[in-house]
């Protein structure tokens, strides 16, 4: 009789002994868990898709600070961190420098995220999405990385997701930065498609991958593989376009540009006044480097005029707001143009000098500039050939920032025209707000 | 695992059956009981249970006996006695009996029966003599009893500690008694966590609000009947509307980041307490809907408010922040009972502040230009060119100035036998809202219990069903309190009829939006319970509660300021919680040794859902179908959240009571929780808590005659805080932008499945006494509550993708205080009483550790050292009195006033102390209670620069500097001009001027009632008749002339709370 009650209470007490599968719990409906997202390949599309959007977030800011910060721009308003650029001193708590970081960070982490998480899966995912979207995610991180070490130095290198290593990973050198962008680009090199997906020129495909490996080999005096990359890209199919067309979207120029919903760039909003003094200038240093007769100071440089005096600001994007049809633009990442450019540069430290010169008399022609001799000197080459990046990229990215670095006369020209430029001033000072949380990362000389 | 083996193996123990040969040899000769005691326990297996009092009573005893029955020998050493025995198992329980001789066999038949209070619940130790004999019992602790051998035409006399003696009639061989208890007793029924006690008995901290504390109050939010009347409990109106939200938080804030509302239970069954609307959008001027408002407080037949570790840690991770019991009221014993409830009354707000007159404010705006040296324009100030300056109208009366109507009704039927129990109650209550226009609220709804008892009180089964719904009709914008600031002579139209936009938005316009909220709720729970052996119950708890709230907020075109647009709008919401919870439990309640053992063991699955999506529609062809989302031509912003949440647990209970003087008290909890990543899911929470009633020993009751009731208790033990977002540990990707016209997916945050609650340390000593048998009974209570391993929002280098995570740190903050409590029976005569009640609350908050503060997104909010709502603020050093200009502190001497460095402590907005004092007095049928609620505290304001804006100013703007050597600390008016004086007033917002002591005392509640006497009355068929009068919020000395200093800390931006004054009749046939 007892029995019966001991059997009760132990049947009773099994009921109520905490089993863990009772504490299990569906992911929320109105959210994906990683593993979720990379077993099917419309969310693994969504979330490379999701990739790009965050660069929209920061090509305008990137490329009219530094435009201010070098010899580019000129600055007509009064923001006040904004200001540092233009008189060389960034304080380490400038949100615009702490945003490029984390805005590039930010999107290594979502790479990272998405090749770990196609590399885990194991069901539902087609193995070409697999491929291609590893690809895209390695290209894009490489993108960043190249933005990174170009702007700050030595970075922390990440390739996971993990925050126990990432929260605390301290600055990698630039060397294995670079080692890491090579082989993420062979990799996209070799995994992506020569076609875009879906037709615009709005996602990476094998050629964007080609382009920036060109670059990256360039800025590391690589000239062999930056000439055999270049060269790659131009025979493959691309063809440059005029002037006046370049920018629009999917150009025959255009290699990889960023989309868009209603056809006009951030920069066209960000350069093109529509009354009173243009925030952002072109330089009197710019304006007067251009060649007489360069087309290109005539179609990609409007003035305005403001209570008697002449502005001059950027043209290169012609939309500032919704445009409907064959005229909308996209921003332009890579483009054929720069590729020749690279090439000449490639092949003239190759000696291949009149290569460098045909290279260069293409975008020069294309300027209606007369062609160059084919027997000037190496030196004068060179010198060349930064001008021609110069009239030809302007307002455009980074490069005269970059290209000033790595020639080594960065300090020669802006001594000239910034009386508070330093050598240590080549390097974006590290976010504050980020040492003060990794106390593995260093600051940079001079901040 | 552990803890049921532990019951195991107690219960093989005492299942054990053990030899029944008990016959008995002794003689003694004027020995004590006690010894007789001794001896009887030597020779048989039973055991004495009695305290020292008892025996102080006890008569010497002679006794000669040989081989005796127990029964006879204790028969012969009772004969004597005044104190009488009963057996419980194999203990002999000894009871002090008033009459009591001894048990004599003589009779026709057998009576059982059961001692309830009005509520139902058994009551224990109630005495039950038979009239004439020496015959008694004594109810156990079921309050059950039984009776043998008495005679059909006898009378019972029930008696008891706390209660009036009374007579009754047994009809049959099976009744229920109901005993009425006295206020203000110590052995009044406290529900705890899974179970119930007595003030004298327990040893956590409990405060109690009964159902007649409720009735007096005529309130819509149940949760205002706590106000003021709970030590350590500190209850916010956070707005005065009706459905507007109330906040409730127990001995402070323990929490940097998560939640800090208490754990409500309503029936057992856990209640989503935050309101759940999806989102601000279609909140109208009531703000965030209060899901208490949908609760009838008639319906509620007590709230316990769970305070300490040991009446706390049961409930584990989520006790961390108190926990608030609710129960509904329960059908009673007795004749078949209508009970008819109406009453009806109006609203005011229950306080206008003080603004300029039209006149001062005129005169303020000019000097502004004046003293700036600006010539006043159309455009700058209309107030003095362009409207009538001869017109004025008080905003605050245009805006709240109204009276609503309120009614209420309750109607119960309720009844019942030993057997069966039942109450069926309906209810509904209209309330319009002190604003203009048609805004009102109404609520309506049925509650229905019932309660089975198998003949042999082996089974029982409780159930109840409470639905209600409500639907809210309400203006629009949460801001309409804004506009008390128009100017005076502000007008809503221009003179063509249209309204007038100039500068500011219309009052008028404003009304025209509206908002609709509805709500349904249904609370439903079933209580199954089988006593196996008469000291072991199991029983199940099943419940399930589901709220829903549609919500509909609309933006008409006229409502529009046409230079901004006429695209007209509204907003939709819908809003659903639910949950579940099963909770099988063993109780087990024996006498061992010199004491009683209760155990309590059991486990609980909960599961809650929370879902809601809202969308905005737009492109109406006609503003009359606003309401209607078919109707809109465009639907835009959908969103729409989801959360899962599931909770298991075991958890246990052990109490010993001995020596009618020591009671330990162990709690034990093991929760697991989906709201923690798979390797944290489970933690362990307990406590111990000790009382010792020293009032019981010998000495003191030798020494101490005055002291009636003494008892020291403390506890200590770890609770945990689980209000934290859900999911926090899960990586989940969300919808992100659309690129190349896909919609990208986007990771939504940094997991960490590492994370755990926030532990909350709580120790508690208290001191309990009562003095002239109870009639004064006093609590003094410190408590020291740490609240440790906090969860926050982590900072991490953006590096990793995030800048923060939630993450545990090691911050600590402490929550410290002294809590008073006395009730007082100040007279007490036949026909007269006055009794006194108060409780007053000494709270200290602390932030005593916080690693790498600097560098987290609290670095400006909180301060080591300090309390967690400091207020850091420019310090305003005066008014200069040669220029008028406002000055402040330069703590670093840069010669500006700058953000962070410039601001310094300038207080806290948490209460320094605050509670509440109730005196009732009832003279023959008439009742009266005057309840008093009071705060010492500061709050932020915001006092304006005088005469800056178009807008009128709090009274005192009327003291501005206006000549040089004015010594005053308001500054002087002006305009925007490059002055100094100008400069100067950017800061004078973000200054400890705009920092006010906002200390108020309220009359709560004031209630008449009227008994008609029962003499009257019995020829109507009516059992009873009252007739009432009750005001909420009649008036509130403040310091401040704010508009309320409850509602958010004393700023003017939400609406005050009302006065309310009703009316009422009471009938029960």
């Amino acid at each position: 009789m007892r029995y019966k009650y001991i059997i009760l209470i132990v049947l009773f007490g099994a009921t109520i002994l905490s089993c863990k599968k009772m504490i299990q719990i569906n992911p929320p409906k109105n959210q994906l868990t990683s593993e979720k997202i990379f077993d099917n390949d419309a969310t693994v599309n969504g979330a490379i898709i999701n990739l790009y959007t965050g660069l929209a977030n920061i090509d305008g800011n990137i490329i009219s600070q530094v435009g201010l910060y070098t010899d580019e721009l000129d600055y007509q308003s009064i923001d006040p961190g904004t200001l540092e650029f233009v008189n060389s001193i960034l304080s380490t708590s400038n949100t615009n420098v702490s945003n490029i970081w984390k805005s590039f960070y930010s999107i290594i982490y979502q790479c990272n995220s998405v090749i770990e998480g196609l590399q885990s899966s194991t069901h539902g995912v087609t193995d070409s999405v697999r491929k291609s979207g590893i690809a895209e995610a390695k290209f894009l991180r490489a993108y960043c990385y190249f933005n990174l070490v170009n702007f700050y130095g030595d970075v922390p290198l990440l390739t996971t997701t993990d925050v126990n290593y990432t929260a605390t990973a301290p600055r990698a050198t630039t060397a294995s930065i670079y080692e890491q962008m090579i082989s993420d680009l062979g990799d996209a090199e070799s995994d992506l498609s020569a076609y875009y997906p879906g037709g615009e020129k709005v996602r990476a495909n094998k050629w964007a991958a080609s382009f920036l490996l060109s670059k990256a080999y360039l800025y590391n005096k690589d000239w062999a593989n930056a000439e055999k990359k270049s060269s790659a890209v131009i025979n493959s199919i691309y063809n440059l376009a005029s002037l006046n067309n370049i920018f629009i979207k999917n150009s025959p120029e255009a290699i990889w540009q960023l989309w868009n919903q209603n056809g006009f760039s951030n920069l066209g909003v960000q350069f093109i006044t529509s009354s009173g003094v243009p925030s952002y200038c072109i330089s009197n240093s710019l304006l007067s480097s251009f060649e007489p007769g360069d087309q290109r100071k005539i179609n990609w440089v409007a003035q305005t005029t403001v209570s008697g005096n002449n502005y001059y600001y950027p043209y290169k994007y012609k939309n500032k707001s919704t445009t409907t049809g064959n005229t909308g633009e996209y921003t332009m990442y890579f483009r054929l143009g720069e590729e020749y450019l690279i090439r000449a540069e490639a092949r003239m430290q190759l000696k291949d000098i009149s290569g460098a010169i045909s290279d260069l008399n293409i975008i020069r022609s294309r300027a209606m500039l007369p062609n160059i001799a084919f027997t000037i000197s190496q030196d004068s080459c060179l010198t060349l050939i930064e001008k021609e990046r110069r009239s030809e990229l302007f307002a455009e990215s980074a490069n005269r920032f970059f290209d000033l670095k790595r020639t080594g006369r960065i300090d020669q020209v802006l001594n000239v025209i910034k009386p508070n430029w330093r050598s240590e001033s080549k390097l974006y000072p590290i976010p504050q707000s980020e040492i003060k949380v990794n106390p593995n990362l260093t600051q940079n000389p001079g901040y | 695992m552990k803890i049921l083996s532990i019951l195991l193996t107690v219960f093989s123990l005492q299942l054990s059956a053990r030899g029944y040969s008990q016959r008995i040899t002794l003689s003694l000769k004027n020995a004590a009981l006690e010894k007789l005691f001794k001896l009887v326990e030597q020779q048989t297996d039973y055991k004495f249970v009695y305290t020292e009092e008892e025996m102080e009573l006890s008569k010497p005893v002679s006794i000669d006996v040989k081989n005796e029955s127990l029964d006879n020998v204790l028969k012969l050493s009772f004969a004597n006695q005044t104190l009488g025995y009963s057996f419980d198992e194999k203990f002999i329980i000894i009871k002090i009996a008033d009459k009591s001789r001894e048990q004599i066999v003589s009779t026709y038949i057998d009576l059982k029966g059961k001692v309830v209070d009005e509520n139902g619940n058994a009551v224990a130790g109630i005495t039950i003599h038979v009239k004439n004999t020496k015959k008694f019992t004594v109810s156990d602790n079921i309050g059950d009893f039984e009776l043998k051998d008495i005679s059909p035409n006898d009378i019972l006399v029930i008696s008891g500690a706390e209660m009036e003696s009374f007579e009754i009639k047994p009809e049959g061989t099976l009744i229920t008694i109901t005993v009425k208890k006295k206020v203000n007793t110590l052995d009044e029924t406290i529900l705890i966590a899974y179970g119930s006690t007595t003030r004298r008995i327990n040893t956590g901290s409990v405060s109690k609000i009964t159902s007649k504390d409720i009735s007096q109050q005529p309130i819509s939010n149940l949760l205002s009947a706590i106000q003021g009347r709970s030590a350590g409990t500190f209850v916010q109106t956070e707005n005065g509307l009706p459905g507007g939200n109330i906040k409730i938080q127990i001995r402070g804030q323990g929490s940097v980041a998560s939640g800090t509302a208490p754990l409500y239970i309503i029936d057992g069954v856990p209640f989503i307490s935050t309101p759940i609307g999806h989102s601000s959008i279609v909140n109208g001027a009531n703000g965030p809907i209060s899901p208490f408002s949908i609760i009838n407080p008639s319906d509620i037949e007590s709230i316990e408010i769970l305070k300490d570790a040991d009446a706390t840690a049961i409930y584990g991770s989520r006790a961390a922040n108190g926990v608030i019991l609710i129960t509904t009221k329960k059908g009673a014993t007795g004749k078949t009972q209508a009970d008819f409830n109406l009453y009806t009354g109006i609203e005011t707000v229950s306080r206008y502040a003080s603004y300029l007159s039209l006149t001062d404010y005129l005169q303020i705006r000019r000097e502004a230009f004046l003293n700036a040296g600006v010539v006043p324009t159309i455009s700058k100030a209309p107030d003095l060119l362009v409207w009538d300056t001869t017109k004025s109208t008080n905003w605050q009366k245009y805006i709240f100035g109204n009276t609503a109507h309120v009614s209420n009704v309750q109607a119960n039927i309720s009844g019942g036998d030993s057997i069966t129990r039942f109450l069926f109650g309906l209810n509904n209550r209209k309330e319009g809202t002190v604003l203009p226009g048609d805004n009102w609220y109404q609520r309506s709804g049925f509650h229905f219990n019932i309660d089975h008892t198998s003949s042999n009180k082996k089974f029982s089964a409780l159930s109840d069903i409470i639905y209600s719904k409500d639907d809210n009709h309400i203006i629009y914008d949460a801001s309409a309190a804004n506009f008390v600031t128009l100017p005076p002579d502000f007008p809503i139209h221009n003179p063509d009829g249209s309204l007038n936009w100039s500068s500011i938005s219309n009052p008028a316009a404003l009304l025209l939006r509206k908002s609709e909220s509805k709500g349904n709720n249904l609370i439903a729970n079933v209580n199954l319970a089988y006593r196996i052996l008469p000291y072991l119950t199991l029983s199940i708890n099943g419940g399930y509660t589901k709220t829903n709230l549609d919500q509909i907020s609309t933006l008409p075109k006229t409502a529009i300021n046409p230079a901004f647009g006429s695209l007209s709008s509204s907003s939709f919401a819908n809003s659903s919680g639910e949950t579940s919870i099963i909770e099988p439990q063993i109780n087990f309640s024996k006498f061992i040794q010199e004491g009683k053992l209760t155990i309590v063991a059991g486990g609980t699955y909960q599961q809650s859902n929370l879902e809601s999506e809202s969308v905005q529609g737009s492109n109406y062809s006609n503003d009359d179908l606003l309401e209607n989302i078919g109707a809109a031509g465009t639907l835009s912003s959908q969103s729409n959240s989801f959360t899962q949440y599931k909770y298991i647990s075991l958890f246990s209970r052990l109490n010993y009571f001995f020596h009618n003087k020591y009671i330990i008290n162990l709690n034990f909890r093991r929760d697991g929780s989906t709201r923690f990543g798979p390797a944290k899911e489970f933690g362990n929470f307990g406590a111990l808590g000790v009382g010792w009633i020293f009032s019981n020993e010998r000495v003191i009751r030798k020494h101490l005659k005055w002291l009636s009731y003494g008892k020291l208790r403390t506890s200590y033990g770890v609770t945990g805080n689980d209000q934290i977002p859900d999911y926090g540990y899960l990586s989940t990707y969300g919808a992100g932008p659309v690129y190349f016209g896909t919609s990208g997916v986007q990771p939504l945050r940094l997991a960490n499945a590492d994370y755990s609650w926030e532990s909350n340390h709580k120790f508690e000593i208290a001191l309990e006494m009562g003095f002239i048998s109870n009639r004064i009974l006093t609590t003094v209570t410190f408590y020291n509550n740490r609240s440790g391993n906090q969860l926050v929002p982590y900072p991490v280098p953006s590096q990793s993708g995030f800048t923060q995570y939630e993450a545990n740190l090691p911050a600590l903050i402490q929550n410290q205080g002294w809590e008073f409590e006395l009730n007082s029976f100040n007279i007490k005569n036949r026909s007269f009483t006055w009794a006194t009640s108060c409780n007053l609350t000494i709270p200290r908050n602390k932030l005593l550790k916080y690693p790498g503060l600097e560098s987290s997104s609290f670095a400006n909010i909180y301060v080591i050292g300090q309390d967690l709502s400091v207020v850091k603020k420019i310090h305003f050093t005066g008014v200069d009195p040669k220029t008028g200009i406002a000055q402040y502190e330069d703590v670093d001497k840069d010669n500006q006033i700058t953000f962070p460095n410039d601001y310094q402590v300038a207080g806290k907005t948490s209460p320094d102390l605050f509670g509440g004092v109730n005196n009732s007095f009832t003279y023959r049928g008439f009742e009266l209670n005057i309840f008093f609620q009071f705060v010492k505290q500061h709050s932020l304001g915001s006092f304006p620069y005088p005469g800056t804006t178009v807008g009128n100013m709090l009274k005192e703007a009327i003291n501005r500097w206006k000549f040089p050597g004015d010594v005053t600390t308001v500054p002087i008016p002006i305009v925007s001009s490059n002055t100094p004086a100008y400069a100067a007033r950017r800061n004078l917002v973000n200054s400890d001027f705009n920092f006010f002591n906002t200390s108020y005392i309220r009359l709560k509640t004031i209630s008449f009632s009227y008994f008609i006497p029962s003499k009257i009355l019995h020829k109507s068929g009516l059992k009873q008749c009252s007739v009432y009068i009750e005001c909420q919020n009649l008036f509130t000395i403040s310091g401040h002339n704010f508009i309320d200093p409850e509602v958010l800390n004393g700023t003017n931006s939400v609406m005050p709370t009302v006065k309310i004054l009703t009316g009422g009749i009471h009938l029960t046939f």
